[in-house]
């Protein structure tokens, strides 16, 4: 999901780059002081969990964990997901730091929109709490995929193509990071049932 | 009062009191961590000059090699598409050194693009090209001296073989100067004349036979410092695609840690 550096054109830079800093803007003005804490451990769940690879086929593709940052931080995901990106683009050279701004926003919005839309949902009680926690890490990446493919829309292997690739490559990754974030909020629940307190006082 | 109702162990009091999130968030990244060592998605390519040929092997950040991939020569200051390749299944290209590569005044770059937005791209110096003019111009040169020379000595041995004859022929004609030469001396005038032209033929020879000598041992040497660079150069291409390591990842979970206590500080209530 990290576009590489030198494959997308300056039109398509810059308007990520406008997109991420409003996000970022919004994520910094939403964020609580008590919440920075929360947000720096996420950023570094999403900062380590690319290294993970789930095998699949000739390939391998690796896990993202937006669903999980989209679903717990609300816009906050944003300055996350920038940070641990900016780090991952210096240290392990994935992505890059011109690619930053739409690599950023990709990953960051379908998330941030999974977790808003499903928060009535993840209020309830038991099963449909679950269900909605495996929907948001489901669509999240998911909506990345489909993000990364529109950004990929203006180079030569056009949008469909990107998308259909993406989509299929991505499918194991959807389905594990479904559970991945089904099993976290479960396991919040039992641990700390105050971070539920989220979907009903927090907007 | 306050200090009863401040150590009252109410669960909703501090929702955000780290010290039972952060063993949890520590376990998930240990599990993290320990699930398997690194495929994301940087493609890696390394090129060096083998001989004549432009070696490429590129692969991604995991080890998978790229398969049938396109891979892109360009001229590095103009952008000029030189050469095309495809990767085969163990993500090499070999793309043999034309003119116009070489001419190349910044050198090339090769790019490879792996798809879904993944690519990759490796500089090569224009001296590493120039190393290559240099010994394709040594091993022509040698060729057409040693040529020129079969060619030269082919006429002067002809030219000899007439002029001899024509010596002896002139000899008894010139009846007006006869000189008259006695067997010692004869002998030391033919003596002579052999040992010249032995001399002469030996020295040519030699000439040919070191310029021989030197384009088999540049090609000896060539091959020999291949064979022994490749371990290096085996190394050399392990180290441009290695997967990130522990020292990244924890000065990378430093940084985050160290980033929220800046923006702590920041925000501080005074």
């Amino acid at each position: 999901m990290h576009i590489s550096e030198g494959v997308l054109s300056p039109q398509v830079l810059a308007c990520g780059a406008a997109l991420t800093a409003a996000g970022l803007a919004l994520g910094l003005r939403s964020l609580k002081n008590e919440r920075l804490m929360t947000v720096g451990l996420m950023a570094s769940a999403f900062f380590v969990a690319s290294l993970v690879h789930v095998p699949l086929g000739p390939g391998s593709v690796h896990l993202i964990l937006n669903g999980l940052l989209g679903m717990l931080l609300g816009w906050a995901a944003f300055p996350a997901i920038f940070t641990a990106l900016i780090l991952q683009a210096v240290l392990f050279q994935f992505g890059g730091i011109t690619v930053l701004g739409v690599n950023t926003f990709t990953m960051a919005l379908p998330a941030v929109l999974c977790g808003l839309a499903l928060r009535p949902l993840l209020r309830r009680e038991g099963r449909v709490r679950l269900l909605a926690a495996f929907a948001c890490g489901f669509l999240s990446v998911a909506g990345a995929a489909l993000l990364t493919a529109l950004a990929l829309a203006w180079t030569d292997e056009g949008f469909v193509q990107s998308a259909r690739i993406l989509l299929v490559a991505h499918l194991p990754v959807m389905a594990l990071e479904g559970l991945i974030s089904a099993f976290a909020l479960s396991f919040l629940a039992r641990v700390r049932p105050e971070v539920l307190t989220l979907f009903s006082n927090r907007s | 009062m306050p200090n009863a109702s401040f150590s009252s162990p109410s669960p909703v009091a501090s929702p955000y009191r780290s010290g039972r999130f952060l063993p949890a968030a520590c376990v998930l990244a240990l599990c993290l961590m320990l699930a398997g060592p690194a495929q994301a998605h940087r493609v890696n390519i390394f090129a060096f000059v083998d001989g004549t040929v432009l070696q490429t092997e590129c692969s991604f950040s995991s080890g998978t090699k790229v398969q049938s991939a396109p891979v892109d020569v360009l001229d590095a200051q103009s952008g000029n598409l030189l050469q095309q390749g495809t990767t085969d299944t163990q993500g090499r290209v070999r793309f043999a050194i034309t003119p116009a590569m070489k001419a190349a005044p910044k050198g090339l770059i090769l790019r490879v693009r792996a798809g879904e937005g993944h690519q990759g791209e490796w500089t090569v110096e224009a001296d590493e090209l120039t190393a290559v003019t240099v010994r394709q111009e040594q091993a022509r040169q040698a060729q057409t001296q040693q040529e020129q020379a079969q060619k030269d000595r082919a006429p002067q041995v002809a030219a000899r073989a007439q002029t001899a004859p024509a010596q002896q022929a002139a000899g008894p004609a010139d009846s007006a100067e006869q000189i008259v030469l006695t067997r010692a001396e004869l002998q030391a005038l033919v003596r002579e004349a052999v040992q010249t032209a032995v001399e002469d033929a030996l020295a040519r020879s030699l000439a040919d036979s070191q310029a021989a000598l030197a384009t088999t041992l540049d090609t000896a040497l060539d091959t020999a410092l291949d064979q022994k660079l490749a371990p290096v150069r085996r190394m050399l291409s392990e180290q441009t695609q290695k997967s990130p390591g522990l020292q990244e990842i924890i000065g990378g979970l430093g940084w985050i840690l160290g980033l929220v206590g800046l923006a702590a500080w920041l925000r501080r209530r005074p």
